[in-house]
């Protein structure tokens, strides 16, 4: 049995769980949003591992019926529930919610992904630390409250600059240009991460265990995922890896605890790899032919245990 | 030098800040590193890491040599006339930030914090239980009849610090509070724990520790503690994964 915990709402829970029943996978679905009204645990430890059961008023299956787990914590979107959220003692796990996070972050069976795991790209340059000791190259990189060390790196990287948060919040990349240097005094409120711009063809590679997917992203805006809104065109084709970046990718994943991700990766014009980001969560939608949804195919198979 | 970051003034970091400073060992509070006066560069490349800082108005960028830090949780604070969203923004950004950073340092730092806690501290107790079980502790039970007094303790790298009230049969749990600490990869953390008639039973984790409920003695042991583990001369760089270089 699979077990989907998420928002059903959201497009790419909602996909997975329509795989799920095209492939005929036996599955139960949990709502996070509902999570403190909605669902009970059952739950005894042994020997640091959860035993017994979660149910909701429509089913009920125990821990060791489960062959995977699919967890995509939802957004809060009330005003209200952020107000909360950023007050110091609200950041902390709700009780119930603290369980299911320790029940799933100790469960045997797979689960996609476990809670603890899914924090590292919150921090971009604590991330690059890991990334680059997988044989990938990062770009160079200025995490900085200082005009001044900007201006100088501005001219160390030929003025062919990016910058972007350091957090993911506002993830957007933007081109830096001369113009930029009259708002650099705004970094005395909040420092910002400027990377060297790095040429060459974007390529999203999403992991699963030990299978990889992917695509290869030919766009000419800085950052493809807002090609339309900014008037670029896009083509995404599928991408063949060299073998040891495709075995670099699946060890990343696995060294950041994670079964799943999405990696964000960039191959230069002299074949050089890049990597920028692996997406804890990632939104696989973007990247799928819905025609022929191998991501999604293989993450339900996967969490099925069947062989792909 | 030691830095003392998103310092706010705390006793334990007040006592820290006096302890380092009495020992001769150059130390610094630090606010906000990503505040005015304080400037600071972390550059990070495919093959190194550095960093160069100016703490105060007249100082040189890169003179400051940074020998350990000390890290603190900074509070999220919205400055007047900030929108939520934005001063959310901004206490992402340093959080962000500071994290990176303080992976990227070779020298000792107390506490290089996994993601997953520096972002969402945990209060509840359930949060632990699997990893509890794992070192052979047991958590409170709130079905206990009689439970005694509950004791703090600090775990200061492989050193062990009980107050000075708690009984001597508690020590025999030390072991598996070391190991509970360095599977999060963090060097010093606080319990307290309960002295149930069967068992000891942890009571409370604390991965920001206060020690402000000790004993004078114990709070000043640790402090000690804490001041030899931040100007040891071998640096205790990253301790999560093995054989690594930050170079």
């Amino acid at each position: 049995m699979v077990l989907v915990c998420g928002d059903p709402y959201e497009p790419v829970t909602a996909f997975l769980c329509s795989r799920l029943e095209v492939l005929e996978i036996d599955y139960r679905q949990l709502d996070l949003r509902k999570l403190r009204h909605g669902a009970d645990l059952d739950l005894a430890w042994d020997g640091g591992r959860p035993c017994g059961s979660i149910s909701t008023e429509d089913w009920r299956i125990e821990f060791d019926e489960l062959s995977g787990v699919y967890f995509r914590n939802v957004e809060l979107s009330e005003s209200e529930e952020e107000g909360e959220k950023v007050d110091s003692k609200s950041q902390a796990y709700p009780e119930t919610d603290a369980r299911l996070a320790a029940v799933l972050n100790n469960l045997p069976c797979d689960v996609l992904n476990r809670p603890s795991a899914t924090y590292s790209n919150r921090s971009k340059p604590y991330q690059a630390l890991l990334i680059r000791r997988f044989g990938f190259q990062i770009p160079r990189t200025l995490v900085t409250n200082d005009p001044e060390a900007v201006a100088r790196f501005f001219v160390e990287c030929d003025e062919k600059l990016i910058f972007k948060s350091i957090s993911g919040v506002r993830s957007t990349v933007r081109r830096m240009t001369k113009e930029d240097f009259g708002r650099l005094e705004l970094l005395g409120n909040c420092p910002a991460q400027f990377q060297e711009y790095v040429a060459g063809d974007n390529i999203r590679v999403h992991v699963i265990g030990e299978q990889w997917f992917a695509v290869r992203i030919q766009c000419e805006a800085v950052d493809y995922r807002y090609a339309g809104e900014e008037g670029y065109t896009l083509t995404m084709v599928p991408a063949v890896l060299p073998r040891d970046i495709a075995a670099n990718c699946i060890r990343l994943t696995r060294e950041l605890g994670l079964t799943m991700s999405g990696i964000d990766l960039k191959e230069t014009p002299s074949e050089e790899y890049y990597c920028f980001e692996v997406n804890t969560s990632p939104a696989f939608l973007f990247y799928e032919s819905p025609a022929r949804p191998v991501i999604a195919d293989a993450l339900a198979k996967f969490l099925a245990q069947r062989g792909a | 030098m030691v830095l003392l970051i998103n310092y706010t003034g705390d006793p334990l970091s007040v006592d820290l800040l006096k302890g380092l400073t009495e020992r001769g060992h150059p130390a610094r509070a630090i606010p906000d590193l990503y505040r005015d006066p304080a400037r600071i560069s972390w550059r990070l490349d495919t093959d190194r890491s550095s960093t160069s800082c100016r703490l105060g108005a007249g100082t040189a960028n890169s003179d400051v040599e940074i020998s350990a830090v000390f890290v603190r949780k900074s509070p999220f604070v919205r400055k007047e006339g900030w929108a939520l969203d934005e001063a959310t923004y901004v206490h992402a950004e340093k959080e962000a930030a500071v994290l990176g950073w303080i992976w990227g340092l070779p020298c000792p730092v107390i506490n290089r914090y996994p993601p997953e806690v520096w972002f969402e501290p945990v209060e509840s107790l359930q949060f632990w239980h699997g990893r509890i079980e794992r070192f052979d502790l047991e958590l409170e039970s709130t079905q206990e009849e009689q439970v005694e007094r509950s004791y703090p303790v600090a775990v200061i790298g492989s050193r062990v610090v009980w107050d000075q009230a708690a009984p001597g049969r508690l020590i025999r749990i030390n072991d598996s509070l070391v190991g509970f600490a360095e599977s999060l990869g963090l060097t010093y953390i606080e319990f307290q724990i309960a002295d149930s008639m069967s068992k000891p039973q942890v009571a409370a984790v604390e991965l920001f520790p206060k020690n402000d409920g000790f004993c004078l003695s114990s709070r000043r042991e640790i402090i000690n503690e804490l001041i030899d583990c931040l100007t040891r001369s071998r640096s205790s760089g990253p301790v999560r994964n093995a054989s690594d270089s930050w170079f």
